[in-house]
């Protein structure tokens, strides 16, 4: 059967490849050298594919990064992602360390939450990315409840128009 | 995929596609002996029995998107998510009743379409038409894409090399055993699929820690659990809707409805929606558990193969495959046939060439489901991801055929005039509340203006339909009668 | 938050399991019948 799949479309942070601009993004914006810790190694800092801050009204969004294409060790490469809900990432936690470029998270509640992922490499690990932040905002129950009302009388009625015409079809 | 790495190797799926594959053509090569005459290749010999019946309408119903959806629902929308993809089932239950009256009111039938044109006329027949050839093939277009990003992601088998195998498979036997070929094989399709369910289900059940994984859940991704998370709750009748008006209208199932033994036709229907009830949270559940396990997830619609594989191994992902494949063309059979007999029936046979004899609509419906098969192929070949938003549009479409369809057949004054403006203006403010505000109103919005619109008509216009009009004479055989 | 309680996830999930097993040998078992009755097809 055919269902409405697109419920990811609000949470989903559209997969731009920014690759190109990589170089031009750190030039302008100091406040990436700024939040990136500068370790000292040449390891790639990831940066996320969304271009803004995301809004979700379902608890869910799709988080995905990238690294330059011409880093060494490509194939090799690990990366740590990090999750918190403070703006200095104190209380962070690591909700995936992997070779993935993406991660797919749900179910969350109401609030604020901040991303930031880096590159990781024989146990050396790369610069923070630029933190990306997901706000949650799930819709009213009250539209919710109007809705579920609404879909109530009309699924009733129908069931009803069936139920009567059939019963008066086997009475014929 | 952004690197995803597949989760079985490509020798044993390409091992997996011949087989199937070569099965499928095999049985409906060996089914079309039957199918000879053209009531055996549209409608099987109008001779269905139960088990048949309730096989094919329970594994048309589970396409590729309950056994991939299913887990994508839990996985964004949690419990609810599941349950409201569990409603499905009510489209076949309120069709079983409807099965019964279209049988008895259309002994000869072949279509839906020939049901709107006796009952409507020809104004309506048209949009009707426009409507469902719409849905029909978008659908049958997803399932394609579908088939070849599947095999992709499962085997790394190139996405045009599955999607081609897997289209080429299902139009090649379709072509040679019709309905026959269509529902004999949805019933190994359905013994498949369920036993693959049942098998990566409790083998995930066995292996996880029931308490463990909710407490994470609790802790980690509470509104999966809540009761009331709003994005569900809105969205429970919506689908509930969209699954009735494809059920409703679709040539798919009035096609299975003729097809059945008279008697036979509602008990299908009832113990095809109780069979298929089961299977989304069957299927689902197991995405609930990704996080628990570190699954890492990059991509919502690929949780259900990815936690089956990770937790159950190669043999986990083979019997993921096998019942994907079998999902995937136990719906694309029945689009192609079902679309390619209102192609011939309503089209070819109403509009253009209504003294054709039966071979030569054997030949011309043989002509259309090659064609469908290539311009489905055609279609899906550059893999434009955005297509697969197109089919969305068909929720407030289908969405209001649903009282026009049901008053059809129950209310003696149901109107044409009702029934036209119904659809297109449910279908129009349906499309509109689609974009103005968010999808989860728009078969919702579409259905309730279509009722209130047949009910406006019904209390001005007066009407008063012979039945017996809907019983039209038979197609004329090669012998003349 | 009111949360849909453990037990009543654990019965719903094992519910539809088994009911899908169930499903399954009705399925035959209906195949079987009308083999016997010769109404298959």
């Amino acid at each position: 059967m055919v269902e409405n799949c697109n419920y990811e479309q609000e949470g989903t942070i559209i997969f731009l490849l920014k690759k190109k601009y990589f170089g031009m993004i750190v030039l302008l914006y100091p406040i990436i050298l700024q939040s990136a810790s500068l370790p000292g190694n040449d390891l790639p800092v990831p940066e996320f594919a969304a271009s803004e801050d995301v809004v979700s009204t379902a608890g869910h969004v799709r988080l995905s990064w990238d690294v330059p294409d011409n880093a060494e060790n490509l194939a090799a490469i690990e990366f740590e992602l990090q999750q918190t809900s403070d703006v200095a990432f104190q209380k962070a936690k690591t909700i995936y360390s992997g070779p993935d470029r993406a991660s797919f998270i749900s179910g969350l509640p109401n609030g604020d939450y901040r991303f930031r992922v880096r590159a990781r490499l024989d146990g050396e690990a790369g610069g923070w990315s630029t933190p990306v932040t997901v706000q949650v905002q799930h819709q009213s129950l009250r539209l919710a409840f109007t809705l579920l009302g609404l879909g109530a009388i009309v699924v009733l009625a129908t069931v009803t128009l069936v139920i009567v015409g059939n019963r008066k079809a086997n009475i014929e | 995929m952004s690197h995803q790495s597949a989760i079985l190797s490509a020798n044993i799926g390409w091992i997996l596609l011949a087989i199937l594959g070569v099965l499928w053509i095999w049985l409906g090569r060996y089914w079309g002996k039957k199918a000879q005459s053209m009531e055996g290749f549209m409608l099987a010999g109008r001779n269905v029995g139960l088990a048949l019946g309730v096989a094919t309408t329970m594994a048309t119903w589970i396409t590729s998107n309950t056994t991939m959806l299913a887990p994508q629902f839990a996985l964004q929308l949690g419990v609810w998510g599941m349950f409201a993809y569990s409603t499905a089932s009510f489209g076949l239950f309120l069709f079983a009743p409807l099965a019964k009256r279209i049988r008895q009111l259309m002994p000869n039938g072949y279509t839906s379409g020939d049901f709107i044109r006796l009952r409507y006329g020809k104004a309506t027949w048209l949009v009707f038409l426009v409507i469902s050839i719409f849905y029909g093939f978008t659908w049958l277009i997803s399932m394609g894409m579908a088939g070849g990003i599947l095999m992709n992601a499962l085997a790394g088998i190139p996405y045009e090399i599955g999607m081609t195998v897997i289209l080429f498979v299902c139009v090649t036997y379709t072509l040679f055993g019709g309905l026959f070929a269509v529902i004999g094989t949805d019933f190994i399709q359905s013994v498949i699929i369920l036993i693959g369910i049942v098998v990566v289900g409790f083998g995930i059940v066995h292996s996880i820690d029931f308490g463990k994984t909710y407490t994470h859940l609790e802790s980690e991704s509470p509104m999966l659990i809540n009761v009331l998370l709003p994005a569900s709750i809105m969205a429970i009748f919506n689908n509930l809707l969209f699954g009735i008006g494809e059920i409703f209208h679709s040539n798919v199932w009035w096609s299975r409805a003729f097809a059945m033994r008279k008697n036979v036709g509602q008990k299908a229907y009832l113990l095809g929606g109780l069979f298929w009830l089961p299977i989304p949270v069957a299927a689902g559940f197991i995405a609930l558990t990704g996080s628990t396990l570190g699954i890492n997830i990059t991509s919502p619609d690929m949780v259900g193969p990815l936690v089956a594989a990770n937790v159950l191994g190669s043999v986990g992902a083979i019997v993921v495959f096998a019942v994907l494949f079998c999902s995937l063309a136990s719906s694309i059979d029945s689009l192609l046939a079902a679309t390619s007999d209102l192609i011939t029936e309503d089209i070819y046979r109403k509009l253009f060439n209504p003294k054709a004899s039966e071979q030569n609509l054997r030949k011309v419906s043989a002509f259309i489901i090659v064609g469908l098969g290539f311009l489905t192929w055609l279609i899906c070949l550059p893999r434009v991801g955005t297509l697969a938003t197109v089919l969305f549009f068909a929720g407030p479409l289908v969405g209001s055929t649903i009282w026009p369809i049901a008053t059809g057949l129950y209310w003696k004054n149901a109107s044409a005039k009702g029934a036209l403006w119904a659809m297109l203006l449910g279908s129009g403010i349906g499309l509109i509340a689609y974009f103005q505000l968010g999808w989860y109103t728009a078969t919702l919005i579409s259905a309730a203006v279509s009722m209130l619109t047949v009910l406006i008509f019904r209390a001005t216009v007066k009407e008063d339909f012979n039945w017996k009009h809907l019983d039209e004479p038979k197609i004329q055989t090669a012998g003349g009668n | 938050m009111l949360y849909f309680p453990e037990t009543f996830l654990y019965i719903v999930i094992i519910g539809s399991l088994i009911f899908s097993g169930v499903a399954f040998v009705a399925l035959l078992l209906l195949l079987l019948k009308d083999k016997k009755t010769n109404k298959v097809w």
